[in-house]
């Protein structure tokens, strides 16, 4: 069995784009319409997109589903590809959003759903203890990540769990890199604030700053 | 330093993720105060946590390479003419025509069209009553649909 640091070893070099020619030769190859080449890009990127994706979902098929996607509607896309820039944070930015796409349509439904259900008897079964005392440190770290919001706990998952820089995360989420480490830091700030609280060391000085707000010129 | 900017940096600073120069001026901030380093605490056990869900085990993703299905639906989608990307377009300019339609006839009648109107209407002095009836010999080219029919006035005894 693989892990992540294992993985992390095996491809630390999908976003610096490794040997085997470099990324905006085999781009313009793919819009000659070379599809080897294009199949050379997919290969050179799918472990680490797909490991991105599997963080935001836990989910080993979607998140292969969601990284073909990816590269079929980067395929689509090519031509606008601008080649000056880096290849690898432009395909992450679309397979993040899909992602992002994805998981809010899922909780919409999971929100009308529990709507629907409303008159379901739902009141929690005394013989069954309560599941959180089951979970392993990972899923209690997922539990409070879900705390979150959306916007800081993408930043904070591909900084703290997939290891980005901030420059990375940046381009792959189109804002300046002092929004992102501005982000950053009030990520981890509400993470430590959950996390605290779900283990009764919160200090109220360590509260989420609520009043504080993003720098106006923030993109 | 003030504790608000050194929270804000320690967040930063947990994860290496701080100029040098500013944790210098962060590590003398904690020395001197004790709210802050135990702030420092929590950040620590928080990015340790985080850290530690790093080394999740997973299988391989993905478990095989995904090119040879993107390669079939690349050609797949290839052989397919696609469609004219008009379709959008369509529903939603059906949709915007519907609309214009409710709008239009949900809009008020003029009362003197409504066909259950009654309405006394005086023309010179003399108060006709206006009901809705079939054109006749009567009335026609009169008020339109309306059949008018003079009604007497009321008389000084009456009134």
């Amino acid at each position: 069995m693989l892990t992540i640091l294992e993985h992390d070893a095996l491809t630390t070099e999908a976003l610096n784009e490794p040997s085997g020619g470099s990324d905006a030769r085999l781009v313009d190859a793919a819009r000659r319409g070379d599809q080897a080449a294009y199949g050379e890009l997919v290969q050179r990127y799918e472990q680490r997109l797909c490991r991105v994706i599997y963080r935001f979902t836990r989910d080993l098929e979607t998140s292969e589903d969601l990284a073909q996607e990816t590269f079929l509607k980067v395929y689509d896309r090519l031509d606008q590809f601008d080649t000056s820039r880096r290849f690898g944070p432009w395909l992450f930015r679309i397979g993040v959003n899909l992602t992002l796409d994805y998981l809010r349509r899922k909780k919409r439904r999971v929100r009308w759903s529990l709507f629907t259900d409303r008159y379901k008897d739902r009141a929690p079964d005394p013989a069954v203890s309560d599941p959180r005392s089951a979970l392993d440190l990972q899923q209690e770290v997922h539990a409070v990540l879900q705390m979150v919001s959306e916007k800081y706990r993408t930043v904070l998952m591909l900084r703290d769990l997939e290891n980005f820089s901030t420059a990375e995360i940046a381009a792959i989420l189109n804002r300046k890199e002092a929004t992102i480490r501005w982000r950053l830091a009030e990520a981890r700030h509400r993470f430590q604030f959950y996390w605290g609280k779900r283990h009764g060391t919160v200090m109220p000085a360590n509260s989420p700053s609520s009043e504080d707000r993003e720098p106006d010129n923030a993109l | 330093m003030h504790c608000r900017i050194a929270r804000r940096q320690m967040a930063l600073a947990v994860g290496e993720d701080l100029p040098q120069t500013e944790s210098a001026e962060l590590n003398s901030h904690l020395v001197e105060c004790p709210t802050c380093q135990q702030a420092w605490t929590g950040h620590q056990q928080g990015f340790v946590a985080l850290q530690s869900s790093r080394v999740e085990p997973v299988v391989a993703v993905p478990r095989s390479t995904v090119w040879p299905v993107v390669a079939r639906r690349i050609q797949r989608r290839a052989l397919i003419p696609r469609r004219v990307e008009l379709n959008g377009w369509i529903a939603s300019l059906v949709v915007m025509s519907a609309s214009i339609l409710v709008f239009v006839f949900s809009l008020d009648e003029p009362e003197f069209a409504r066909p259950s109107g009654k309405r006394r209407l005086v023309i010179s002095g003399t108060p006709v009553l206006l009901t809705p009836g079939p054109l006749t010999g009567d009335n026609v080219g009169r008020t339109g649909s309306s059949s008018i029919r003079h009604t007497p006035s009321p008389k000084s005894g009456e009134l």
